[in-house]
């Protein structure tokens, strides 16, 4: 009898076992000076220039400076190492002077050909650089990135990139571009030092990577973490105040949510969909998080090679007026996307107020009109990977395009596709025979980012195929412009070209919801790229 | 016995190379280029995609890529992610863990579940007996991430005991509230397994001759009736060990746990082929050793089976 006893308390050994656990832990408080973010993996090797996904640009922007730095607060481009880019009347020769004395990580100074050569490597097609295409604007850079990419180029240096003494260097451009310069501090366009050209392996080399930047590496532990120590040589006027970052790798946005509400995290840039319910958030991190609009939207793609009628731009705009984007906003993402009125998300500088108009509004009584106007009758299906949270927002939609438009003959259907690699494969062989969904995250801080992208003619993104020579021309302008102000005007212009016709439906933007620890007195959010701007975290004491 | 394990052994390696085969063309088969969904919304440079087919032998026929990946793989070269981190380095580094993690579980399970499924089995006390299997039903009715979370924010969040989560080199200590969660689907049912085993047993014909010879009652029940009763509880366990040190990605993700369960969820989400395939053939090596060693478990346990 005293043996069943013990045995009827199966919840016994698991309190004393927690209380063991207690003692034992702890182990996840960081020291002082230290911050932890959320984070993961990067995907390819640490070179700034074959970087393009976020999670290795938060490690690669800590640890390297550019010539442009993008303002937490405006998100437009401020000067961090050059000291002038003057554009040339035309804004086609862009002449660069930057800061004498600023040191790599390594001791050696940063000098012109830092930025030459490394622009060069990056723009070499059989280096097979991820953001080559950044490189596209400037002079010469056909003969070292030939279309055809298997073909061998021609020279392995641009003749646009002129060295003029060892802080100066001039950048001649193809055609005139006044966004150019916009571009200057993406991630790309980072100097590398002589010891990156040196390296036989540069994959190897990027194990340890060496920068200019505020932070150096100091460690990568793969699936667990990547440690980075403030390196005191920074010759920036933004020095940070925290000693030690960590960007640590979690499985599950719950489990880092959690562990950020509990102090083991400091600081979460988009706090999980679980969190966001009822405002949740609010309470669970009592006012410790940070909002606005990030440069990234949503929208429906419609391929212009599949079926005429769907060019007809009344039966788009009837469809677009169909979807209560408000609504959905508000009860699919708990108020995390904003609805768009245009094109291009507000908070990218330079974005025409209410491009869109009232075809991006919700109107059924017009929706229905400009349905049958159109004359058109049909299931059109929207082609999605179900995962990752595109199904529920896909079905809302058509729910509400299907109860706006019922009697009309015209409704949509979700049309799930497998995967996500097997929906790009459909976007970019032209086989989509419906309307897909797509995602744009600026690169740079212009119009120009998404607009060249997906709608120019050939544009890098534009999968649908897109094509109006008004739209090209409007682009082009707005490029020749002599200032951004008048470039902006143009860029609107062209917007509200892209309403005429709407190749693509305008969705929403995205609402970052960033949250911090109690360690964290103040920091801001990166609108550009959705990170935390490093340098602005001030600790609380 | 010797020649049992011998031939056991020669037969792990059809099996071996036929799972290997079918994982390795399972993962690179997939419809959809692997490269394709790389750089997010935007479309992979061909210079990209190019280099990457060509490191990955993506360009040669599947088996010939195959055999490429075994050769290398006999040489205890697991290849590398495409951001060029070691497949051995991360499976060096998880494994550890996930060991660590399956032995605690393993403990809860063969302590709190044997004991409870013999207390239930043996003893006839009503109450103990609701008690238990009213207790393993709600653990059983209970999804792992469910217990996970109330224990996480139960005694992690509100009362403190526990750090929330794991830290990246996982004590011992750590692991204790990790490991019950783990093994409270399987602690149950040992515990249901055992019991039923045993009130079996206790009827059957052996016991009975065992009492009427005369044994004295202590040996009536180690030696016959429990001995007996743990072949299907082993066989259990044995299967669940296997499980185990294959990683528990349910578990792993709620305390964001370093294991092997987690590198593998990881390599499916970032469609990190090589990972997976590389993880995969440990895993099935594994299951194959912990078999092996469950079948030989059972001669020492029944003296009836007798593998010559």
């Amino acid at each position: 009898m005293r043996v069943s006893r013990k045995g009827v308390l199966p919840a016994l050994p698991l309190a004393a076992a927690l209380v063991l656990a207690g003692c034992g832990g702890g182990a996840g408080k960081a020291e002082d000076g230290t911050v932890t973010l959320y984070g993961n993996d990067p995907q390819n090797p640490l070179i700034p220039s074959n970087t393009q996904e976020s999670e290795g640009g938060k490690i690669v922007d800590a640890m390297w400076s550019g010539l442009l730095k993008y303002n937490p607060d405006t998100g437009k481009a401020e000067n961090e190492m050059a000291t002038s880019i003057t554009p040339s009347e035309k804004n086609t020769v862009f002449d660069v002077k930057f800061k004498k004395g600023w040191k790599f990580q390594d001791g050696t100074e940063v000098k012109a050909d830092n930025f030459i050569d490394a622009w060069n490597y990056a723009a070499y097609a059989p280096h097979a650089q991820n953001d080559a295409a950044f490189f596209s604007d400037i002079k010469g850079y056909k003969d070292v990135h030939p279309a055809d990419e298997k073909a061998k180029p021609a020279t392995d240096k641009m003749s646009g990139l002129q060295k003029v003494n060892d802080y100066e260097f001039r950048v001649t451009l193809s055609a005139s571009n006044v966004t150019f310069k916009q571009k200057l501090g993406y991630n790309a366009f980072y100097p590398m030092p002589a010891q990156f050209f040196a390296a036989k392996d540069k994959d190897q080399w990027a194990k340890k990577p060496v920068g200019n930047g505020p932070f150096e590496f100091a460690d990568y532990q793969p699936s667990v973490q990547t440690t980075l120590r403030r390196w005191d040589g920074y010759a920036g006027k933004d020095k940070p105040a925290v000693d030690k970052v960590e960007f640590k790798v979690y499985q599950s946005q719950d489990a880092a949510y959690r562990d950020l509400e509990s102090g083991n995290l400091d600081f979460m840039e988009m706090v999980p969909p679980s969190a966001l319910v009822e405002d949740k958030y609010q309470k669970d991190l009592d006012g410790r998080t940070l909002g606005g609009t990030v440069m990234s939207d949503q929208f429906l793609a419609i391929p212009q090679y599949r079926d005429p009628a769907w060019r007809n731009p009344d039966l788009v705009h009837g469809i677009s007026m169909a979807i209560d984007r408000a609504q959905i906003t508000k009860q699919i993402f708990n108020n995390a996307r904003k609805p768009m009125d245009g094109f291009v998300p507000d908070s990218v500088p330079g974005s025409a107020p209410n491009a869109c108009g009232q075809y991006c509004e919700y109107h059924p009584q017009q929706a229905k009109a400009l349905v049958q106007r159109s004359g058109y009758r049909g299931t059109i299906p929207i082609q999605s990977n179900a995962d990752g949270g595109h199904k529920e927002w896909i079905e809302a939609v058509v729910n509400s395009v299907n109860k706006a438009l019922q009697g009309t003959g015209v409704s949509l259907r979700f049309d799930p596709v497998p995967t996500f690699q097997v929906l790009r494969q459909q976007q970019q062989s032209h086989q989509l025979t419906g309307m897909t969904r797509g995602t744009w995250n600026y690169d740079f801080p212009s119009p120009d980012s998404e607009l060249a992208a997906q709608y120019e003619t050939g544009g890098s993104s534009n999968f649908i195929d897109y094509s109006n020579p008004g739209f090209d021309a409007k682009l082009k302008q707005a490029r020749a412009a002599s200032t951004e102000q008048e470039a902006a005007a143009d860029f609107g212009a062209a917007e509200r070209l892209l309403t005429a016709s709407m190749p693509h439906i305008p969705l929403w933007s995205e609402q970052g919801i960033a949250g911090y620890s109690d360690k964290i007195k103040s920091v801001k959010l990166n609108k550009l790229k959705r990170v935390a701007d490093l340098s602005s975290i001030r600790l609380a004491k | 016995m010797g020649r049992y394990i011998l031939r056991r052994l020669l037969q792990l390696i059809p099996v071996f190379f036929g799972t290997t085969l079918l994982i390795y063309v399972l993962v690179w088969l997939v419809p959809g280029d692997p490269f394709a969904g790389k750089c997010g919304d935007r479309a992979c440079p061909p210079a990209y995609i190019e280099q990457m087919t060509h490191k990955y032998n993506l360009d040669q026929n599947i088996f010939v890529q195959y055999f490429l990946y075994l050769g290398k793989l006999f040489q205890g070269d697991f290849g590398q992610t495409y951001s060029g981190v070691d497949i051995s380095t991360l499976i060096g580094q998880a494994y550890p863990i996930t060991v660590r993690l399956a032995i605690i579980a393993l403990i809860f399970e063969g302590v709190i579940g044997l004991a409870a499924g013999i207390i239930t089995g043996l003893g006839r006390k009503r109450f103990v007996d609701n008690l238990v299997m009213i207790s393993t039903l709600v653990l059983i009715s209970l999804p792992v991430f469910v217990t996970g979370f109330i224990i996480q924010v139960v005694f992690g969040m509100d009362l403190g005991w526990m750090s929330v989560t794991v830290s990246s080199d996982a004590p011992w200590g750590e692991l204790i509230a990790p490991g019950f969660v783990l093994a409270s689907l399987s602690m149950a049912y040992v515990a249901r397994l055992t019991r039923t085993s045993i009130k079996e047993n206790k009827r059957a014909d052996y016991v009975r001759t065992a009492i009427a010879k005369g044994q004295p009652q202590k040996r009536v029940i180690g030696i016959h009736l429990l001995r007996n009763s743990a072949i299907p509880v082993m066989t259990f366990l044995g299967q669940d060990l296997g499980a185990l040190m294959g990683g528990a990605i349910v578990t792993e993700g709620v305390f964001n746990i370093k294991g092997i369960g987690g590198l593998v969820k990881q390599g499916i989400e970032t469609k990190e082929s090589m990972q997976v395939v590389g993880l995969v053939t440990i895993l099935v090596l594994v299951f194959l050793v912990m078999n092996l060693i469950v079948d030989l478990l059972y001669a020492v346990l029944d003296p009836r089976i007798r593998y010559d």
